[in-house]
């Protein structure tokens, strides 16, 4: 067969594949679209609010002098720890006034990005 | 030494250089299904028109015992020869010797071949196949990276430039292959990444492969880094000399005319794609194959942001660079991806001379969280900015919906499209009718004693009224409504008297893209 041949077959595939084809519904502006909606639409980041009260790592790293404690009462701005990431020591910085209720790291600990670290009242 | 024994001494010195890294080094290239790089040069040009220099540069360090070593023409290849007859300067790095690391000479000699380029006006292909910067030769290597990045930045948007991604590419050495028109990648074998799977172990503890990182697949389909993806080298190298067809060698001249030929049309007819319910999709590039001669599209970034798609084909014989929503794929919407994928599409297809054809029906900008902390403002801005600056040809086929903000952007009469057809099924308006409705018609809709009834009602009179191409067209914003069956005979005709197009533009040194 040659290359041209086996082009067109192709391109002919192609098109019955087409007609078979379910499409996903898909909305905007109150109007329903039929299309594909790839995976990494369907699996976006869905947003969610910022919740303050949870105090979560910035960048992954090494915690390192924990300079607070359980029930301690800190004002905004206050250093909690150090965070050893990117070859530089990172003030954790607490940003709310308020009671520590939790802390659920420890010096040394390595933690993921996002992770959770400490928790306000 | 007699004339002969000189002539034996070239031979010599030509087989030691031609050598590369030796055998072994040869043997584990081709074990990964790599070719060597003077081979890949081979596969790409013109059979017997390479035409190498610096063969016998050798390499500046003086550190680290390097001195002592003896490096082939330091790991990269430079020379010239031609595609399909056009000239073209070239150069591949070669990673049997020393990793295709680059030092001062190596560096030295891409610097010389790209200088050549821009003196000749003739393309400039690169192959990088290279484990980075020769560590050993320090700042001077760091130098030979910026030396490319300069020229490959004073060659955007006057010789095309081609960079192939045929092994690891990684640290600074991405930067050249980022700022050059078009990049190849070829499954399995090219790797690009600012830092490495190692390193992003050790800082942030996250685990990942180097082909889930920055293989072929990521950089075609997730980062928008790459242009063109292969399954193998020689695909890649059929893939470059095709794109070679389509695009003059620099910023003065036109692309090469084909013999003109009709489309296909027992497998590519508008109204067989067409389907007759405005709710169902259809593939937008059938709809190009429709238009173009022999119903052939060359498609960029295929598998990126494929809600727009972009690339050449011909009308009639000439090159055009098309620009087409994609329905099939989010209902062919703007976001943050398809905004940055066709404005720089627009910007090369203006820079090269390229008349642009742009292929209308979407829905808008797509709403979301995502997409607005994303910059949907800033990276949508620049397709408006891509298509207003651009003064080739610009023709738009308008063939369903145009609403909103998409109406605009996608190259209306506003931007300063020559020409705007419209087709009768299309709906150009501000919103969809039953977004429209709601907001107009809002109150008589609340307080009616069936809101449901009364609002089906409001849409159907916005439809009659508003969802058509005639609103538009009444006041010259499309210059002619026509059968989908005329747009070919339509777009040529435009194309002609588009021929000797001029556009005075603002004196001023260079815009300011929202970049």
């Amino acid at each position: 067969m040659s290359k041209k041949e086996k082009k067109e077959k192709k391109e002919k595939k192609d098109k019955l594949d087409k007609l078979d084809e379910k499409f996903d519904e898909f909305f905007i502006e109150n109007s329903i679209y039929l299309t594909r909606v790839p995976d990494s639409y369907k699996n976006r980041e869905v947003y969610k609010p910022l919740n303050e009260k949870v105090l979560k790592a910035f960048i992954p790293g090494t915690i390192r002098e924990m300079q607070v404690n359980v029930g301690d009462i800190v004002a905004h701005g206050d250093v909690l720890m150090i965070l050893d990431a990117m070859k530089m020591n990172n003030e954790v910085k607490s940003m709310i006034s308020g009671k520590i209720i939790s802390i659920l790291v420890k010096e040394g600990d390595m933690v993921k990005k996002n992770q959770i670290i400490a928790e306000f009242e | 030494m007699s004339l002969k024994q000189k002539s034996l001494d070239l031979k010599n010195r030509m087989r030691e250089a031609l050598s590369g890294g030796g055998s072994k080094a040869i043997e584990k290239q081709k074990s990964g299904g790599k070719l060597t790089a003077r081979e890949r040069i081979i596969a790409i040009l013109d059979a017997k028109s390479f035409h190498e220099y610096d063969l016998f540069v050798e390499h500046a360090g003086r550190d680290f015992n390097m001195d002592k070593k003896y490096l082939a023409g330091d790991g990269v290849i430079t020379g010239t020869g031609s595609v399909f007859g056009h000239p073209v300067c070239i150069y591949a790095q070669d990673f049997t010797v020393a990793g295709g690391s680059l030092g001062y000479a190596h560096a030295k000699k891409i610097t010389k071949v790209m200088d050549q380029a821009m003196k000749m006006k003739v393309p400039l292909i690169g192959i990088n196949d290279s484990g980075g910067a020769r560590i050993q030769e320090g700042v001077n290597s760091l130098a030979g990276y910026g030396e490319i990045f300069f020229r490959n930045t004073q060659a955007s948007g006057v010789i095309p430039q081609i960079s192939v991604i045929l092994g690891p590419c990684a640290g600074g050495a991405v930067y050249s292959p980022a700022l050059t028109d078009f990049v190849f990648v070829v499954d399995k074998i090219s790797k690009m990444f600012i830092t490495g799977p190692e390193v992003i172990k050790t800082v942030l503890g996250e685990e990942i492969s180097m082909e889930d990182l920055g293989g072929a697949r990521i950089h075609a389909e997730k980062t928008g880094n790459a242009h063109f993806y292969a399954e193998s080298e020689q695909e890649c190298f059929d893939q470059i000399k095709e794109l070679c067809t389509y695009i003059p060698w620099n910023n003065k001249k036109k692309a090469d005319r084909f013999p003109k030929k009709p489309p296909r049309t027992r497998l590519y007819k508008i109204d067989d794609v067409m389907p007759s319910d405005p709710r169902q999709p259809y593939d937008v590039r059938d709809i190009i194959k429709s238009l173009a001669d022999d119903s052939e599209f060359f498609e960029v970034q295929a598998l990126w942001a494929a809600n727009i798609v972009i690339g050449f084909s011909r009308l009639d014989g000439q090159t055009v660079g098309i620009v087409g929503n994609q329905p099939l794929v989010l209902a062919g919407v703007l976001d943050v991806d398809s905004s940055d994928k066709s404005a720089r599409f627009i910007r090369y297809c203006d820079a090269f001379n390229i008349p642009l054809i742009t292929l209308v029906d979407l829905p808008g900008y797509l709403p979301g969280v995502d997409q607005e902390h994303a910059g949907v403002i800033r990276h949508g801005a620049k397709i408006l900015y891509a298509y207003s600056e651009a003064t080739v040809p610009k023709l738009t086929v308008i063939m369903r919906k145009a609403y909103g903000g998409g109406y605009i952007a996608m190259c209306s009469h506003h931007l300063r499209a020559d020409f705007v057809f419209a087709w009768p099924m299309a709906e150009i308006a501000v919103m969809g009718p039953e977004g429209a409705a709601n907001i107009i018609f809002r109150n008589e809709i609340k307080n009616a004693v069936d809101p449901d009834k009364v609002r089906q009602e409001k849409i159907e009179e916005y439809k009659q009224k508003f969802a058509n191409p005639y609103v538009a067209a009444a006041y010259g914003y499309v210059d002619a409504v026509i059968e989908p069956a005329e747009t070919r005979k339509m777009l040529i005709h435009a194309l002609e008297i588009s021929s000797s197009k001029t556009v005075v533009t603002p004196d001023k040194k260079h815009g300011v893209p929202p970049f």
